[in-house]
């Protein structure tokens, strides 16, 4: 698997293939003696920040926290929750109940009608 | 039934580029000041477009992702932040001017000034995206959009010197006037090929779940939606240059391009006009507010849809209330609608190649399109328009201070 072409920035499907977001970032675990692996997938604004500068990442995490609806800037979903690897990239999380949706269900909540 | 729906989306992506209140003040401006010399440059927007609205659907209809998520998928949130960012702040600008294409329109029949319409139009848009279904809209502002024939009607009633509009076809140097001439040829580009079109287009053939039997009607769609929206845009430039140009009138107000159909169609000129600038610029307000949360709600892998409840897809719903919201806001500072549309027109142009430059990319990548890659003449008119519109994307700015209006 090419790490970047295959799995970063694709498509994010949960349990129930509810798009959940996107792969933001990708954590690798350095072993010695053997060759790194995947460890975790990341999602949240201040990962995508982090990729275009520092300074937006900085900000991203500040308005997170005052906005303060999410409550982690970055979730990481490890490797072994990952279930499938194609054209989107399914893991077996509830979307709606992780960090993932979580401004989803916070304006469903606040949202009127059904 | 399925192809109803198809060339439906085609004419309503059409209205959104041709027919709303960019085209119909680039295109009357052009034909007042510079009678059908102008011409050139409405054909070479429509070509580049039907070939490029063309590549969306197939994209769309093959891969079954959209075009804002494969830009990101293939280029990376690095390179897709700055298109989406730049579409975002003009699509803003863009719903403004829409919203105060109807504010005005409905100002020509009632009376009442601009500003107190701005807010009742961006409800009543509001209501039409939250409470219906993409194909409703469709249909809808599609059927509706037919009164935009009398622009045809009113063309032939004027009885246009064919040959010197044939003249218009072919590429000129202006005599006089040449920072305007060239300011106006961009401006009718980018108000012709926007890249909510594109945005709209694909997440449109998603949603109405298109696969790869739906390319030839995609091409019929992509020809007849285009070519209805080229037409229509054709004739006010012919109407305008018959009406305006010989009394000298430069347009600097929307109420002057009120009295275009005027000399042909007499006392139903004016109530016709508003009308089918009113239902125009609705349909393209619709259009630009769902092409943005379809946008974001695709590079940021939200979930999304028109036809789903607004409680099922909030993050996409709150998108395109925000766009409206903007819009009405920056109607109601009282900005001249007619100075808003010119400036936007031009900084539509400006974001257009980095657009257009991903096409390349992702028509001929078999990830995505499979067999169905770009062949030889999709490709040229794609580095065609690349180089076409990094050339008016440079040159806009200089002009717009030079010639803008």
């Amino acid at each position: 698997m090419k790490l970047v072409n295959d799995l970063l920035d694709k498509q994010l499907l949960d349990r129930k293939k509810v798009k959940a977001g996107r792969v933001d970032g990708i954590i690798l675990e350095l072993r010695d003696d053997q060759p790194p692996r995947v460890a975790a997938i990341e999602s949240g604004f201040a990962v995508v920040a982090a990729r275009v500068s520092e300074r937006w990442a900085r900000l991203a995490v500040a308005i997170g926290k005052r906005l303060g609806v999410r409550k982690t800037p970055r979730y990481r979903i490890p490797w072994e929750k990952v279930t499938d690897v194609g054209f989107d990239i399914e893991v077996d999380v509830d979307g709606i109940n992780s960090p993932l949706m979580v401004w989803e269900k916070w304006l469903r909540q606040h949202i009127p009608g059904k | 039934m399925k192809n109803i729906g198809q060339i439906a989306l085609g004419i309503l992506t059409a209205i959104g580029g041709f027919l709303e209140v960019g085209t119909m003040a680039t295109s009357a401006q052009a034909g007042a000041s510079f009678r059908f010399s102008l011409i050139w440059a409405l054909l070479l927007g429509a070509v580049c477009l039907i070939f490029l609205i063309e590549m969306t659907g197939r994209h769309a209809a093959v891969s079954k992702h959209s075009l804002s998520g494969a830009v990101r998928e293939r280029f990376g949130f690095p390179f897709s932040v700055v298109p989406r960012t730049a579409d975002i702040i003009v699509n803003m600008l863009l719903v403004g001017a829409e919203i105060g294409g109807v504010a005005f329109a409905i100002k020509l029949l009632t009376g009442y000034p601009i500003m107190v319409w701005a807010i009742p139009a961006a409800i009543v848009m509001w209501l039409l995206i939250w409470l219906s279904t993409l194909n409703i809209i469709e249909y809808s502002t599609a059927g509706l959009g037919m009164f935009a024939i009398a622009f045809i009607v009113a063309a032939v009633k004027s009885h246009p010197p064919l040959h010197d509009v044939a003249r218009g076809f072919v590429p000129s140097l202006p005599r006089d006037d040449a920072a305007h001439y060239w300011f106006l040829a961009i401006s009718i580009i980018g108000a012709n090929v926007s890249p909510y079109m594109f945005h709209f287009y694909s997440s449109g053939a998603i949603e109405e779940k298109w696969d790869e039997k739906s390319l030839t009607m995609n091409r019929v769609t992509s020809l007849i939606g285009m070519g209805f929206g080229a037409a229509i845009a054709l004739t006010v430039i012919i109407c305008s240059a018959m009406v305006f140009h010989p009394l000298h009138i430069q347009i600097d107000k929307y109420e002057q391009i009120a009295f275009v159909l005027v000399p042909t169609l007499g006392k139903w000129g004016i109530p016709l006009f508003a009308i089918i600038l009113g239902i125009c610029c609705l349909g393209a307000a619709c259009e630009i507010s769902l092409a943005t949360a379809y946008e974001l709600a695709q590079a940021l892998g939200w979930n999304w849809g028109e036809d789903k409840k607004p409680k099922q897809e909030a993050r996409f719903a709150l998108t395109y209330t925000i766009m409206l919201i903007v819009g009405t806001i920056l109607m109601l500072t009282g900005i001249d609608p007619l100075k808003l549309t010119m400036l936007t027109m031009a900084l539509t142009a400006v974001v257009l190649p980095l657009t257009v430059i991903p096409f390349i990319v992702l028509m001929n990548d078999e990830h995505y399109v499979g067999k169905h890659t770009n062949g030889p003449i999709g490709n040229t008119v794609v580095v065609f328009t690349i180089v076409l519109t990094s050339i008016v994307a440079i040159v806009t700015i200089p002009l717009e201070i030079m010639g803008g209006s």
